[in-house]
């Protein structure tokens, strides 16, 4: 059986989901590093853990979640140990759909804004559902997120 | 009656440097001597050899020198000789069938000197009553109360009519009248010795007393039961009274026996019941035992449909990414490396399109599916919901209805039971008492059966000991014979105011109308109790008897002056009257040569009178302190 979250191109689509909705802030500076990229990734893929992070944020609760028979026992202490970039971001650079700009206070990850209508239209229920909630979660600050990633 | 004769032979002391020898013949001997030089402590080693008691021999010198005592006597002829070891705590006699000088030849019985000693040859007295061939009777202690006791007669009561001891000459309490009980066993062993009683006699005697024994213990165990019954106001059972109860009880039992059958119909609608509701929990619980694997099959249907649904998602945002990416850039994940310009391979899983859209269609018809078996279980699962809801409340009504049955139909019966079984325990008690009470009643009439049965038994005991005793010797004319002999030893004895001379049937003597304990003087005392020794010996000598011809006397001139006085030349003197106590020895020696029947007389004093001549008597010993020629004392290297 394969299991569809690890497969390459569905990475890809979370990925985009991420740059093409998360980018930016509402004053439209570039907010989202690679980390930051990584650490939503992991909490999309690992919808317990969003919905603990969501609560210690005090942003609310993942709605809309059920159980499904994928191993759903990650742990925060898991995401240092994951590859999550991989040839990802390489290749979508290489493509032209992602951007890296290099500043002082890290790498930003971007694409094309118009990206998110076409990626949105894809997006599972369970995002659809949240979206404003990850938008918040996201719109925190790399070290921020980090430290309620690790509980802190 | 024949006469019975004892002839002591001869007393040996064995001591611890030498042996003390006395030899004594038959008819008068005489033992003459100083005070305190051990003359009475020869008559009481004769009776202590005999059985007697050792405190009697308190001669010092006896119990520094001597060990044992020796004595050899002569029974009806035969010769015997005796030893006891002279302490206080030896029981022990040795009897040996021969003359002391041969008794180490011949193997002695061992005899117990008391009654109560376990001596393997037996008690001494009974050994010499037998050498003396006089039966061991039955002896009453007293011959006026019915019930009294009967003793065996023993030699020891025979011993104090043969041995008149220095303490008891004068004596108040001469033949023990200072003690109503063996006063009066001594004048039955009395009547014994003079034929006036026999082994029959004292037979019924003691069945009579047996019999009023047990009489009065039956008039005591009727008298205690009846008391009893009073006490509880018992004395007459009722017949129909009991009878009653028992017709009372068996009607309760009956009512219980009902009861039981209504409390068994209740029960069995209560056990119905119970059963049902018992039925309907094992279904609700089997009812919740199913919702519970529903409800388990439910949430692995919906993970299922969760994880399907996911699945399509994930293929549809892969879809989604292709089409944005178009052909060209869904490179074979072969990417040019922009350091080095090599290619990087990337190992993640990837489904190709066709894959995808097939996989696509299989999933959404699995969801499907999914959906239509969630939809079945969740109907299902409400069914099942209510149908348990459905038995609880069921279940519940029965309770309540279970409930309402014991307390409407059992409880009352059961305290119905209860109320009649404690009704029938208190009859059941009261019918135990009463048949416990009847039989005492029965008993009562048990015992005053027995009762007049012992009574009847009594009266023919009774009249049975009238037949003997008319048939025995009348004892009047012992009493006669005896008083004879005592008024004519009396009227010889030189007292004034000699008148009212008898013997009383108590075998005491009579004087001046007086009984002995009456008389103060202690020198007429001396003369009436030594006097009443020679007449009982004059009496045997003469009639027989089962008592021997033996006398040992101790002094029989207490309280009598030896000595004339220049003025006291008339016969009424007490010189005179001392010599006459003498002389009455040597008339019962004429009377038993008359008669030719052996007999022997010890008389131990501290003087002779002048008027016997040495050739009619022997002299065993004279002891003189301060005469060389005799003998000190009895003991006389001390």
């Amino acid at each position: 059986m394969i299991d569809y979250r690890e497969e390459y191109y569905y990475r890809i689509f979370v990925l985009l989901f991420i740059i093409s909705n998360f980018q930016t802030n509402r004053l439209g500076r570039k907010i989202l590093t690679i980390k930051k990229l990584e650490i939503m990734y992991f909490l999309i893929q690992n919808p317990l853990v969003m919905d603990s992070v969501l609560r210690g944020n005090k942003i609310g609760k993942l709605q809309g979640y059920s159980g499904s028979l994928y191993d759903d026992s990650m742990r925060r202490s898991d995401f240092e140990e994951m590859n999550i970039i991989g040839l990802t971001i390489p290749h979508l650079q290489s493509e032209g759909i992602v951007h890296l700009d290099k500043k002082d206070e890290g790498i930003f990850v971007t694409c094309d804004p118009n990206l998110a209508n076409e990626i949105n239209d894809g997006i599972s229920n369970l995002l659809s559902l949240n979206l404003e909630k990850i938008r918040k979660l996201a719109s925190l600050t790399e070290s921020k997120l980090q430290k309620s990633l690790m509980g802190l | 009656m024949n006469s019975i004769s004892l002839i002591i032979n001869k007393v040996i002391i064995i001591g611890i440097d030498r042996d003390y020898e006395c030899e004594f013949r038959e008819g008068l001997n005489f033992i003459w001597g100083d005070m305190d030089s051990g003359k009475s402590s020869i008559l009481n080693l004769i009776d202590y050899c005999l059985g007697g008691k050792f405190n009697e021999l308190d001669y010092d010198e006896l119990r520094r020198k001597g060990r044992s005592a020796i004595l050899e006597a002569s029974f009806n002829g035969k010769i015997v000789s005796f030893e006891r070891i002279l302490s206080d705590n030896e029981n022990i006699i040795k009897v040996y069938n021969s003359e002391a000088s041969l008794k180490e030849s011949v193997y002695p019985k061992i005899c117990s000197a008391s009654s109560s000693g376990v001596e393997p040859d037996g008690w001494i007295s009974d050994i010499i009553l037998d050498l003396l061939s006089i039966p061991k009777v039955m002896i009453k202690e007293s011959k006026i109360r019915e019930d009294s006791n009967s003793q065996r007669l023993s030699f020891r009561d025979l011993m104090k009519l043969i041995y008149l001891r220095q303490k008891k000459v004068a004596s108040e309490g001469l033949m023990d009248s200072n003690n109503g009980v063996v006063h009066n066993k001594n004048i039955e062993v009395q009547k014994f010795t003079y034929g006036v009683h026999d082994d029959q006699l004292a037979e019924l005697q003691n069945e009579l007393a047996l019999e009023l024994q047990q009489l009065k213990t039956l008039e005591i165990k009727i008298l205690n039961i009846k008391e009893f019954l009073s006490s509880t106001d018992s004395r007459s059972i009722n017949d129909d009274e009991i009878d009653e109860i028992e017709v009372d009880i068996k009607q309760l039992d009956a009512e219980i026996e009902k009861l039981l059958i209504d409390k068994n119909h209740a029960s069995i609608i209560s056990s119905n019941i119970a059963r049902k509701i018992e039925d309907f929990i094992q279904q609700s619980v089997a009812l919740a035992r199913e919702i519970t694997e529903i409800k388990q099959k439910t949430r692995d249907y919906s993970r299922l449909y969760a994880t399907y649904k996911h699945d399509l998602s994930c293929l549809k945002s892969s879809s989604r990414v292709r089409e944005i990416l178009g052909e060209n850039g869904k490179c074979t994940q072969r990417i040019n490396c922009p350091l080095c310009k090599s290619v990087l391979a990337a190992n993640d899983s990837t489904v190709s399109d066709e894959d995808i859209r097939n996989e696509s269609r299989s999933i959404s018809n699995r969801i499907a599916g999914c959906k239509s078996s969630l939809e079945k279980l969740k109907s299902t699962l409400v069914e099942k919901i209510s149908l348990k809801n459905s038995i609880d409340d069921h279940v519940n009504t029965l309770r309540i209805e279970f409930d309402r049955n014991n307390i409407e139909s059992l409880s009352p019966t059961i305290q119905s039971i209860r109320k009649i079984e404690r009704t029938r325990s208190t009859l059941q008690s009261h019918l135990s008492i009463f048949n416990k009470n009847k039989r005492l009643i029965e008993k009562i009439e048990e015992y005053v059966s027995d009762l007049d049965r012992k009574q009847l038994k009594i009266s023919n005991i009774k009249r049975d000991i009238e037949e003997v005793e008319s048939n025995l010797k009348d004892i009047s004319d012992v009493y006669s014979d005896l008083a004879l002999y005592f008024s004519q030893i009396i009227r010889k004895s030189k007292l004034t105011n000699n008148y009212g001379v008898d013997i009383s049937n108590k075998f005491m003597p009579i004087f001046r109308n007086r009984e002995y304990n009456r008389i103060s003087s202690g020198g007429v005392r001396t003369i009436l109790s030594v006097s009443l020794y020679l007449s009982r010996l004059i009496y045997l000598i003469n009639n027989g008897g089962y008592l021997p011809t033996l006398l040992l006397i101790d002094t029989p001139g207490q309280n009598i002056g030896r000595y004339a006085r220049g003025r006291d030349t008339d016969d009424l003197s007490d010189p005179s009257i001392y010599e006459q106590i003498y002389l009455n020895f040597l008339q019962i020696q004429k009377l038993a040569s008359e008669k030719n029947k052996k007999f022997q007389v010890i008389v131990v004093d501290n003087d002779l009178p002048n008027c016997l001549n040495n050739a009619q008597y022997h002299l065993v010993k004279r002891f003189d302190k301060s005469n060389i020629q005799y003998e000190k004392g009895l003991i006389n290297d001390a």
